[in-house]
């Protein structure tokens, strides 16, 4: 067959999940941007950036965002050193980390409502909440199911470093921790940033678990943006959900976009 | 030295697994053992009674029945859609091409709140709302079958894309000898993947089903606290058995590391 029938035929192939996704996905994202614009979806009047003033002064949407980084923040870096941690233990056993891969994969694949129904008697989350234990509850979830796969990322990229540099380290007189960070890690091939673009996909869906785990009412430390949302969706202000989505998309942006930035220097630091 | 390091790889490993350890042990006791070893309540007795409480709970069968039909239903639209996108964005030549996958990849980084509130009133336009189709078709169309794929396909040089056009006259015949048998393990881990999304399903029923006989056991599981029987831990370790069969069956399909199909060895030029 001609490479030009197959790639017309490769195209109207394409044509169905492309556009389904983009009906389903990337529609609702502008709509939403056009929502965050506009007075309401009655009036549909032009009030440019009034919504989302008026959300960046309300005091709980605020503490949702407030917490969104700091707590988010906070679970990413303590998951990242965790993994950190985890896939230099593994590079130094390959032979359990072949069998490891399976356990640490797991946890992503486990319903979290399953693990929840442990986690909220053992943290006990349902009627007595404390700041500390809600954030202990919160992040030890968080760690225990994302720190598996962002090891196994890391460890992709950690192994692949050709045994000769090693060697040459070794004979340097490189001990283990250095050659871990000095050499290894840089040369992992820009999995660190995966793994960070990874745990950020997935600290802003941590509203998820925070849902499950304290129903509707958290406590002040772990209210997240989402909540905001859920709060003002129920009051019928759509304008003010879509601007504070779109506030979170501006954030995620910004994240992510300094997360690939770090790619850029790579070659430098990391 | 050595030794110590490989003996806190097997313990952090150990504390992966512990948290389902733990529910599946809990799962046997006739009550909240759980409750007991924390808050020092009544110990229950070891039994299966509770497991006749569990398929006697009417209510909690038919929202399992909810699970299972939802996501054989998104499998049996995704997989089909995600091998079709995954093939178009491997091996077709178009000139927005790396645009589409810059959009696909933006569509899987952001959280599902930017989306809900447009998606909502999208599915109230079209009666889509309240139906499970609705929750159906938007998990079919999600971006992570094609991202899927495309790293599957591409992990196969074009060399064999191109011998097998050679030899055939149509696309479907190039599927079914070439594509399918060389990527049944790749194929089985996007099954896999879709399945535990699917199964795991929370905030879109949450906003798009608002009657709650027709929402998945992924969000009603954690209701059954209330009730006296103390079947919660069976009913949460039996809600996990499914995902956990899938994933042995795929293991042994292909290597755990495969799992995320993370090679460094392959340099992917889209």
């Amino acid at each position: 067959m001609k490479t030009k029938t197959m790639n017309h035929r490769l195209i109207l192939l394409g044509v169905f999940p492309i556009l389904g996704f983009a009906l389903m996905y990337l529609v609702p994202m502008g709509m939403t941007f056009e929502y965050a614009l506009l007075d309401n979806t009655i009036n549909r009047k032009w009030v440019g950036v009034d919504n989302l003033r008026h959300v960046w002064s309300n005091r709980y949407f605020l503490m949702g965002m407030r917490n969104l980084i700091i707590l988010g923040g906070g679970m990413v870096l303590f998951t990242l050193l965790f993994a950190l941690l985890l896939s230099f233990l593994l590079c130094r056993h390959p032979r359990i980390a072949g069998k490891a891969m399976a356990v640490l994969v797991l946890p992503l694949l486990i319903p979290s409502v399953a693990v929840v129904s442990v986690w909220r008697t053992v943290f006990d989350t349902v009627v007595v909440r404390t700041d500390g234990q809600a954030i202990t509850a919160l992040i030890s979830l968080f760690m225990w199911k994302f720190s598996g796969v962002a090891a196994v990322i890391l460890y992709a990229g950690l192994k692949s470093v050709p045994q000769s540099v090693l060697d040459a380290a070794a004979l340097d007189g490189a001990g283990e921790i250095r050659t871990f960070v000095r050499i290894r890690l840089p040369m992992s091939g820009g999995n660190l940033v995966m793994a960070v673009v990874f745990l950020l996909m997935y600290m802003f869906r941590i509203f998820k678990e925070s849902y499950l785990l304290f129903e509707d009412t958290g406590t002040k430390s772990v209210y997240m943006v989402q909540h905001y949302m859920n709060r003002v969706y129920l009051k019928m202000d759509f304008q003010y959900v879509a601007a504070a989505a779109v506030s979170l998309i501006m954030v995620a942006l910004l994240l992510y976009g300094g997360t690939l930035l770090m790619l850029r220097y790579r070659r430098t630091y990391w | 030295m050595k030794k110590l390091t490989a003996v806190l790889l097997l313990l952090i490993l150990f504390f992966f697994v512990l948290p389902m350890l733990i529910l599946f042990i809990a799962a046997f006791y006739d009550g909240d053992i759980l409750k007991t070893i924390c808050k020092g309540a009544a110990p229950p007795s070891i039994g299966i009674s509770q497991f006749r409480s569990l398929f006697g709970d009417e209510d909690l069968l038919w929202h399992f029945g909810n699970s299972a039909r939802m996501t054989a239903l998104i499998l049996l639209a995704q997989v089909p859609l995600s091998i079709m996108g995954g093939l178009f964005l491997a091996r077709s030549r178009m000139r927005g091409k790396r645009l589409l996958l810059l959009l696909l990849l933006f569509g899987l980084l952001l959280p599902f709140q930017s989306i809900m509130m447009p998606l909502f009133t999208m599915f109230r336009q079209t009666g889509l709302y309240n139906h499970q189709y609705g929750i159906i078709l938007f998990y079919a169309m999600s971006p992570v079958g094609s991202l899927i794929m495309l790293i599957e396909i591409k992990s196969i040089p074009d060399d064999h894309w191109e011998a097998a056009l050679l030899d055939s006259k149509s696309l479907w015949s190039i599927l079914q000898v070439a594509i399918l048998p060389q990527h049944l393990p790749g194929i089985a881990v996007l099954v896999l993947l879709c399945f535990a999304e699917a199964w795991n399903m929370v905030e879109p029923p949450l906003v798009l089903l608002s009657d709650v006989d027709l929402r998945p056991a992924s969000l009603t599981l954690n209701d059954i606290h209330e009730v006296d029987g103390g079947y919660l831990y069976a009913g949460a370790a039996v809600y996990c058995l499914p995902v956990l069969i899938m994933y042995a069956i795929t293991i042994r399909l292909k290597k755990p590391m495969g799992i995320f199909l993370i090679d460094n060895n392959n340099d992917y030029k889209i």
